[in-house]
This record gives C-alpha cells, structure tokens and sequence, in this order.
C-alpha cells in the first residue's frame, strides 16, 4: 500500500500502465503453476503467446533502433569530402540591380503612390494659363525648341508641373507639335503651323485645375 | 578523352560538389561530344574507389549517388574539428525512426501499438524538421491517418544507398525455441515455474 502511495504522487497513468502489466504476469504465472488435467481441451492458445509475440516485436525494433545509431552517420561519424574551388564557385546567379534600375523604380512607385494621393484643391498660384503664354511667347519665330528647355528647374516641383501642364493643354489645344526623333530620344516642341487666333482663350480661363492635376500626375508615368 | 581524364573529372566533381552527385549529374558536367557512357563513368568510380582504398577518404554510394567522404575510422579525431559535441538522439526517437524505416509506409497507431506508449509528436516533428521523415499518404480508414515513410536524406545522412542497406531486423523466434520448457509435461510444472518467462524483463515493455 506503501507502494501505491507513493505511486500515487508520482504519475498516475504510468503506475497504472506498470499494475496492468504486473497484474497480467502474475494471472500467466498462476495459470502456469494450477495443474492441467492431462486431458485438457484441444490445445487453447498459449496466454503468454501474445504477450511474448509483442515483446519479441518490440525487442525487434529496440534492437533495430540500435543498429540504426550505429550506422556511420554524417556529422558524427564522416563528413562529406569538400574541396571548395574558387573556379567551381559559381557566380552568384541572382541579377544584378544597377542604381539607375532602382531610381527607375522608385520613381514607378513614387508615381503609383501619388495616385492614391490626395490632392488638395487650391486656387492656382501660378497660372497655367500664363505660362501657356509664356511657352507660346517663348516659341514665338523658332521653329523647334527642346522640350527640357521649357521647364526651369529653379521653380521647384509645383513650377515644372505648371509648365508640363501648360504644355499639355497646349498641346491638346493643338497649338503646339510635339516631335521626337527617335524612340528615348530628346523631345522637341514647335508652335504649330497654323497661326494661333486667340492664344488664350477667355471662356476656358477658370477652367477646373483639379482634373488636370490629376493628368498631370498620371502623365509621367506614361510619358 | 582517355580513362584517366575521364577520373579526373569525375573525382574533381566529387570534391567540389561537397554532396552526393548522381551518375546522370556527373554525365551532364561533359561536353556532349565527348560525354562518356554511364558504363565509362561507373568505371571511372570504380577505380577512384580503388585508389581511395588506403586513404582517409573512402567512396561511397548513397541514395541520391556518390560521394566521397572521411572514412568512419577517423571520425573521432575529426570531430575534435568542431567545439560542439555531435547531437544525441533520444532512444524513443531512435526507436520511432526505426520503426518508420522498416515497417513504413506506417501510421502513428502502429508505432504506438508497437512500442506502448503514445507517439511523441515532439519526436515526429523532429524527424520531419530534419527531413528524414514525411508523409508519404494517407490510409484509407476512418479519419485518414498519416502514413509516414522515410526520405531520401534520411539514407543519404545514415550513408545508405536503399532501404536494403539498413542492418536486418532480428528474426522472430518461435515460442518453442524461447522457452522450450513450456511442452513439457505438467506434472513438473511446479518448481520449473520458477524460471524466468521471458528473456525481457517485463518492466522495460512499456517504457
């Protein structure tokens, strides 16, 4: 009882596992000790056959697991023979990323998150309508300007977009051709052939500046 | 190209790779026009194993081809190479593989029913992290256990070529041969009960 005590604040289910077990051996010891009568029924399978079947089998793979520790094993017992050759050793196959690449793709990003920008409304401090006149005045008797020309960097982000925009209500207005030479080749801008009537018109002079910003942002993209 | 060429290549190929590297894999390394046969290459390994013969590298085939590597002799001077001592594993988790690599494809209640005691599924995760163990299916009876088997890095890592190679599991003996005692008449039964019934002592089954 003493045992089963102890047994008890130790772990129940293995303690149990163990009285099952013994409780087993002992029934198979008594059967052995009871005498037969010699005239016992067709033999009846021996009780202990299953038992000593499953601790035979368990034996099996214990032993097995055995030999399978012994088994010369990487790490351990042998080490895979290496000699690194500088000739062998491959370039590194993942592409390589130029910084111009990058910048391309940050300026792909940088456009594709302006879209989801919001753009705050405001009166127009610089007209684009004024610098449609100015670009037009600017042209006046050349035939070809290069488009880069037309923008002054100096007037910062908001000033480049004016102009970009004026270039491209000028453009849709058909006041100005815009011509490139070859495919990644410099643009250039002329005032187109027929003459101007009214450079700037009146009606379209409070148009909404909102959409073309939004084109205006979109364009770079595209361009 | 001549023979020795030939070995040369094949050898140098071994070294470099650091892994086991397939007949067909060595085969592609040769410009077509003069890509030896896979007879001419098995060649070759034969006699780089030869030549291996006395020295600290042995050739040897694995499950995914041939590799070169340290003769197991010097494996414990070897090892001082590295501060950490190689991992151990666990007799349960040696027990569990075991039972994997002979008697697979095999589910988790058969391993049980085997060893007594409940899988630990730390174990399994662990043979499977390790990647020498995977499911290989499911059987088809309620609730679809998982059949696991063992994979080819499991051979590679136990420097076996096929399931074949691992060391053959003891015979089963007959009742008779255990405990012959048992035909004996009964009559003597009462001081003979005295012997031990088993060859295991019984508290060790369900450890």
């Amino acid at each position: 009882m003493n045992y089963i005590g102890m047994m008890q604040e130790m772990q129940l289910e293995l303690a149990g596992e163990y009285l099952v077990m013994a409780a087993t051996l002992a029934e198979l010891k008594s059967r052995m000790l009871l005498p037969r009568s010699s005239d016992a029924a067709p033999e009846e399978a021996d009780p202990r056959a299953e038992l000593v079947r499953r601790l035979q089998e368990y034996e099996r793979y214990k032993q097995a697991a055995l030999g399978i520790d012994q088994l010369p094993r990487l790490e351990r017992d042998t080490w895979v023979a290496n000699a690194p050759s500088e000739l062998h050793r491959p370039v590194s196959s993942l592409p390589k990323v130029t910084l111009q690449e990058m910048i391309v793709a940050f300026r792909e990003v940088v456009a594709r998150a302006q879209m989801f920008a919001h753009h705050h409304v405001q009166r127009e401090r610089l007209s684009v309508r004024a610098r449609m006149t100015d670009i037009l005045a600017a042209l006046d008797g050349q035939t070809f300007a290069e488009f880069n020309r037309l923008f002054r960097p100096e007037e910062g982000r908001m000033g480049v977009t004016v102009t970009f925009m004026a270039i491209l209500e000028l453009v849709r207005e058909g006041l100005l051709d815009l011509v490139q030479t070859e495919a990644y080749g410099p643009l250039h801008v002329r005032r187109a052939d027929r003459p101007p009537v009214q450079a700037v018109p009146d009606t379209v002079e409070d148009g909404t500046p909102n959409n073309e910003a939004n084109e205006a942002n979109e364009d770079p993209g595209i361009a | 190209m001549n023979e020795d060429h030939v070995r040369n290549i094949v050898e140098a190929a071994l070294l470099a790779a650091g892994r086991p590297l397939s007949i067909a894999e060595i085969a592609q390394l040769f410009d077509e026009d003069v890509r030896p046969t896979p007879e001419a290459l098995r060649e070759a390994l034969t006699r780089i194993a030869a030549d291996h013969e006395t020295r600290a590298l042995e050739l040897r085939q694995v499950a995914s081809g041939w590799r070169l590597q340290v003769r197991a002799e010097f494996g414990r001077e070897v090892s001082r190479l590295w501060p950490e001592r190689p991992q151990r594993y666990s007799r349960a988790l040696l027990e569990t593989l075991a039972l994997i690599a002979y008697r697979q494809p095999i589910t988790r209640a058969e391993i049980e029913s085997v060893r007594g005691v409940a899988v630990n599924p730390n174990i399994v995760k662990t043979l499977m992290e390790r990647n020498w163990v995977r499911v290989v299916g499911h059987r088809d009876v309620p609730g679809r256990p998982e059949l696991l088997g063992t994979t080819r890095d499991f051979l590679d890592y136990f420097g076996l070529a096929d399931l074949d190679d691992l060391p053959p599991l003891a015979e089963l003996k007959a009742m008779a041969d255990l405990n012959p005692q048992l035909v004996l008449p009964v009559a003597s039964a009462d001081a003979e009960g005295e012997e031990p019934l088993l060859p295991v002592p019984a508290p060790d089954a369900p450890a």
